[in-house]
């Protein structure tokens, strides 16, 4: 691999790596204050991604545009989702979530084969194939587009995380659930903010892959299961690490197509994930907890 | 009457701890509820303050019916809590403790004052504002915990096992500083197993037995009670 080549791989494998980034925070911040692996967050992606293919399919309505809509709405549909079936098992143990999480995945998936069948399908923009040159290293124009967006969903969740009192209420709440009652906080409240705020981050990162990506019904599978190595990578529940497992997995996968494993992308980022729960249980990046 | 429990009842599942308890606060009181281990001070406390559900009897604040409200809303209804094992955020810094400690949108507004109160009251917390609350020493844990608990201004403080694990000297000092926040008119429900200070501090106080309330009266009596010297003064 020329040097120029290896620029472009990590080019493109940082960029990918920021929008799974996004999905995997979403997982990270669910996990880290629901104590819930939801099995269910790709196929929250795919929801996305088929919103926003209908948005510009039937209304003509740009795929970044549409985040407008997206965004509330994945807002809703998270909260819903967890009103109705998780708050009422919040107190039940462990594997009753992991059922619930996989029962909504698959209604979910299936909803969407019914609706659109299973061919795959996908969107032509007027910049879907467009590039730039930066120096020797020619970017996606559109995946460009999706890592700008993203930095700015994730720099705005930072902030609030960091430095609103929501925010706050949140990490005290991941911390110690009782001990965040006492001081004021409604706790389950914060887990349907939370798993609201992990829904649209979900649906965000399937409309940001849309121009880029072929989708169909199940294509939140494999997003459910990069998501969980991004997370891991990052450590359970620690937000800022599952930045770094995104960018390591984005990476990690371009490098390994370039050197002509193309057909095992996928399943790189699983060794990566295997080697790093031998060797790192709790993540790469220290402590493990948000 | 600021503060009325009557024959509660309470426990885990099929497990029952309480049985029957009652005691009465008095608006600026100091009030103290001493007993063995496993007699269930902690669970009233959290029956209380609205972690635990009672099964029966009635908790009163300020005339009005406690029992069975969440925890967030006692909060909200003026009772602060300085929980066992102090349950600071760990991964906090001691400010943003303190923040979530006026979580509340009723105690937002005197945030920066009361925030100002607690690091005079405890300047140690002041000098560590920036640290992570899991990395402070136990003691200084304690502070902090009282402090966050402060910090929602309430008028009824409940605080269990202030003094566990801490140096007599430091103890002696917070024992202090419950007289002190006391007489800013914060009325104080203290459960100790350190009966000596607490009976010294405490206007009345409440013994309590296996799930029931075994004996009552003044700090001064019970100091001198026979039966407590013996079980809890080891004298
Ligand atoms: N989460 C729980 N599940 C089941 N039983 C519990 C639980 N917490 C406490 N208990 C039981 O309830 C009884 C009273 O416990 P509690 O913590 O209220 O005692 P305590 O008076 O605070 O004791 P200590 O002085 O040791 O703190 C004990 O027998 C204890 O084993
Ligand atoms: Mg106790």
């Amino acid at each position: 691999m020329t040097l120029v080549t290896g620029l472009q791989t990590l080019a493109g494998g940082i960029l990918t790596g920021g929008v799974y980034a996004m999905v995997g925070i979403g997982l990270s911040l669910i996990f880290g204050v629901m104590r819930i692996v939801n099995f269910s967050h790709g196929e929250f992606m795919a929801v996305g991604m088929y919103t926003a293919y209908v948005l510009f399919r039937h209304f003509g309505i740009d795929p970044y545009l549409s985040l407008l809509l997206v965004i509330p709405a994945g807002g809703l549909l998270g909260a819903a989702v967890e009103r109705l079936f998780l708050a009422p098992i919040a107190r039940a143990p462990e594997h009753t979530a992991i059922l619930m999480t996989v029962g909504t995945g698959l209604i979910l998936s299936n909803s969407l084969l019914f609706l659109f069948g299973a061919h795959p399908q996908t969107i032509f923009t007027s910049y879907s194939t467009s590039t730039v040159r930066l120096g020797p290293v020619t970017l996606s124009v559109p995946l460009l587009i999706s890592f700008a967006i993203t930095v700015a969903v994730i720099g705005a969740l930072g902030w609030v995380l960091a430095r609103t009192d929501l925010g706050r209420a949140i990490r005290a709440t991941a911390q110690n659930r009782d001990a965040a009652e006492l001081q004021g906080v409604n706790t389950a409240f914060v887990r349907t903010a939370v798993f609201s705020i992990g829904t649209v981050l979900a649906m965000a990162a399937g409309v940001l892959l849309l121009p880029v990506l072929y989708v169909f019904p199940t294509v939140g599978s494999t997003f459910t299961l990069k998501a969980f190595v991004v997370t891991v990578l990052g450590g359970m529940g620690n937000v800022a690490g599952a930045i770094g497992g995104g960018i390591l997995l984005g990476t990690a996968e371009s490098m390994g197509a370039a050197l002509g494993a193309t057909g095992y992308r996928d399943a790189i980022g699983l060794v990566a994930f295997l080697l790093v729960l031998l060797f790192r249980p709790s993540g790469l990046f220290g402590r493990s907890r948000a | 009457m600021m503060l009325e429990v009557r024959d509660l009842t309470c426990g885990y599942g099929d497990v029952q701890v309480l049985f029957g308890p009652s005691l009465q606060v008095e608006k600026g009181e100091i009030v103290a509820l001493l007993g063995s281990n496993g007699a269930g001070k902690t669970t009233l406390l959290r029956a209380l303050t609205g972690l635990l559900r009672p099964t029966g009897g009635t908790i009163e604040f300020e005339g009005r019916p406690l029992a069975g409200l969440p925890a967030h809303d006692v909060v909200d209804r003026g009772i602060a809590c300085v929980p066992e094992g102090r349950q600071v955020f760990p991964l906090m810094t001691v400010e943003e403790n303190l923040l979530l400690g006026s979580y509340l949108p009723r105690a937002r507004s005197g945030r920066a004052r009361s925030m100002d109160k607690v690091y005079s009251v405890f300047p140690r917390l002041a000098e560590r504002r920036r640290q992570a609350g899991g990395t402070l020493s136990g003691g200084e844990q304690q502070m902090l915990a009282i402090g966050r608990a402060l910090m929602s201004e309430p008028r009824l403080l409940a605080v269990d096992e202030m003094s566990l694990g801490l140096a007599p000297l430091l103890a002696q000092e917070l024992f202090q500083v419950l007289g002190e926040i006391r007489s800013l008119g914060v009325t104080v429900l203290l459960v100790e197993q350190n009966a000596q200070q607490t009976l010294r501090i405490a206007d009345r106080a409440y013994v309590l037995e296996s799930g029931r309330v075994a004996l009552q009266g003044t700090g001064a009596d019970l100091l001198l009670d026979d039966d407590v010297r013996k079980a809890y003064l080891a004298l």
